[in-house]
């Protein structure tokens, strides 16, 4: 199948890699146009700034994330079933492109004003996906109301350190214990060591 | 230069009395609360502006010290930034390590750890702001300090883990999860401007910190405990 990329998406490729490779302060909107293989005119014509482009990419990378992460499992999946396979997939996305986590991480000085904010948007795009958590629990009604933040806070915190120290070749064989992290506040240790143990056995 | 005083004993600080005298203060004591003024403006300044946009114009403005004073004080804008960072990293060794007494249950001293912290952030939104959101793109060092922090907390839970009956099945990184739950929380009400108010998410903190180590039942049954 012969994908075709729009200039678009060729800056938000090139700008992804050049921030990954060099960090963001040493990157100039000369490296990108020059590796997307487009004119200055034509960045300016899409972004008007260099933070721009970076926000644009990022969100465009969150949304494919996302997505991807939709279609890994299937609706009539039990929730910690579909919670796994959904981290199972972005774990080997991060393992397989460590830019693109180096950039959710969005660990990068020198961004302007905007980039944490975008982070926590981010992160909050996650938490559909652990609203049916609270229905799953035997403790539903009483959870404390932030427990699906809490949730994503906890494998964010993992995933985060291991992206940090540039270790992401380690994430998917950390899938037990971040999905231990994820359903503990839901199920409690007893159930989500048992989801841990059943995720270890079948990797 | 000696290390500043407790973070909440600072000179000004709320509650606290300034000794007014007829003569001129000693030097030792002026240099101490504009060395305090320094960075309490450099906090102000990067939850106004961020980080980034800060100039020592800014800080020295805020502090009411001349250019000359920082410079005596403070290679440049990150080392002033790292110091507040430090200073703030001091204080919630305190607090965590006075939590702790003999014979005092664990959970207690986790608890007391969490208001101890809860309350050194609500009375200082603006160091508030530079922990859960300028640490992040301040600069590389920050994140160093900050994780320092996290593994001040951590040393606690994994105390609280080692008591746990489920503790030979629970995964090694039971405590740093739990962590990051409580920290996503405050970073949250930080960002969205309720640093003030944080007391009011001690509970979910606690239910976060707790539920791995002693069970939903339990987790619950504390979080409860410490709604105000």
């Amino acid at each position: 199948m012969l994908v075709v990329e729009s200039q678009r998406e060729r800056l938000l490729t090139a700008m992804v890699r050049a921030v990954a490779e060099r960090g963001y302060d040493n990157v100039s909107i000369a490296d990108v146009v020059e590796a997307a293989g487009v004119s200055r005119s034509v960045f300016y014509e899409e972004f008007s700034s260099k933070d721009e482009c970076l926000f644009a990419a990022y969100d465009a990378m969150v949304e494919e994330l996302i997505q991807r992460i939709s279609t890994a499992f299937s609706p009539d999946d039990p929730w910690p079933t579909k919670v796994r396979l959904g981290l199972a997939d972005l774990l080997e996305q991060f393992a397989t492109e460590p830019e693109l986590a180096r950039m959710a991480a969005i660990e990068i000085p020198g961004v302007g004003a905007g980039a944490h904010q975008r982070y926590r948007d981010a992160v909050e795009r996650f938490l559909p996906f652990f609203r049916m958590g609270r229905e799953y629990s035997p403790h539903g009604d009483e959870l404390p109301s932030e427990v699906d933040l809490m949730a994503v806070g906890g494998a964010e915190a993992i995933i985060f350190d291991e992206v940090i120290a540039g270790r992401t070749e380690r994430l998917p064989s950390l899938l037990p214990e971040i999905l231990f992290a994820l359903l503990v506040p839901y199920l409690g240790p007893e159930q989500a060591v048992e989801e841990m143990r059943q995720a270890t056995s079948e990797t | 230069m000696e290390e500043s005083a407790s973070f909440r004993d600072r000179p000004g600080a709320r509650g606290k009395d300034v000794q007014r005298r007829g003569d001129r203060l000693p030097t030792d004591f002026v240099a101490q609360s504009q060395r305090t003024r320094i960075l309490e403006a450099l906090a102000e300044s990067c939850a106004e502006r961020g980080y980034a946009a800060t100039t020592i114009t800014h800080i020295v403005d805020r502090a009411g010290v001349s250019r000359a004073t920082f410079y005596e004080l403070f290679r440049d804008k990150e080392d002033c930034f790292m110091a507040a960072a430090n200073w703030l990293l001091g204080d919630l060794m305190t607090v965590t390590t006075g939590a702790y007494s003999p014979d005092k249950p664990l959970v207690h001293v986790v608890r007391d750890a969490a208001t101890g912290i809860v309350n050194l952030f609500a009375d200082r939104p603006a160091f508030a702001q530079l922990a859960f959101v300028e640490y992040r793109t301040a600069t590389p060092r920050a994140l160093q300090l900050y994780q320092s922090g996290v593994r001040v907390i951590l040393s606690l839970l994994d105390q609280l883990r080692a008591d746990a009956t489920t503790d030979a099945a629970l995964p090694s990184s039971a405590a740093r999860g739990a962590i990051g739950g409580a920290e996503a929380i405050l970073r949250r009400e930080v960002a969205a401007g309720r640093a003030a108010q944080l007391k009011s998410v001690l509970p979910q903190i606690l239910y976060s910190c707790l539920v791995p180590f002693l069970g939903q039942d339990e987790a619950l049954r504390q979080a409860a405990l410490a709604e105000t």
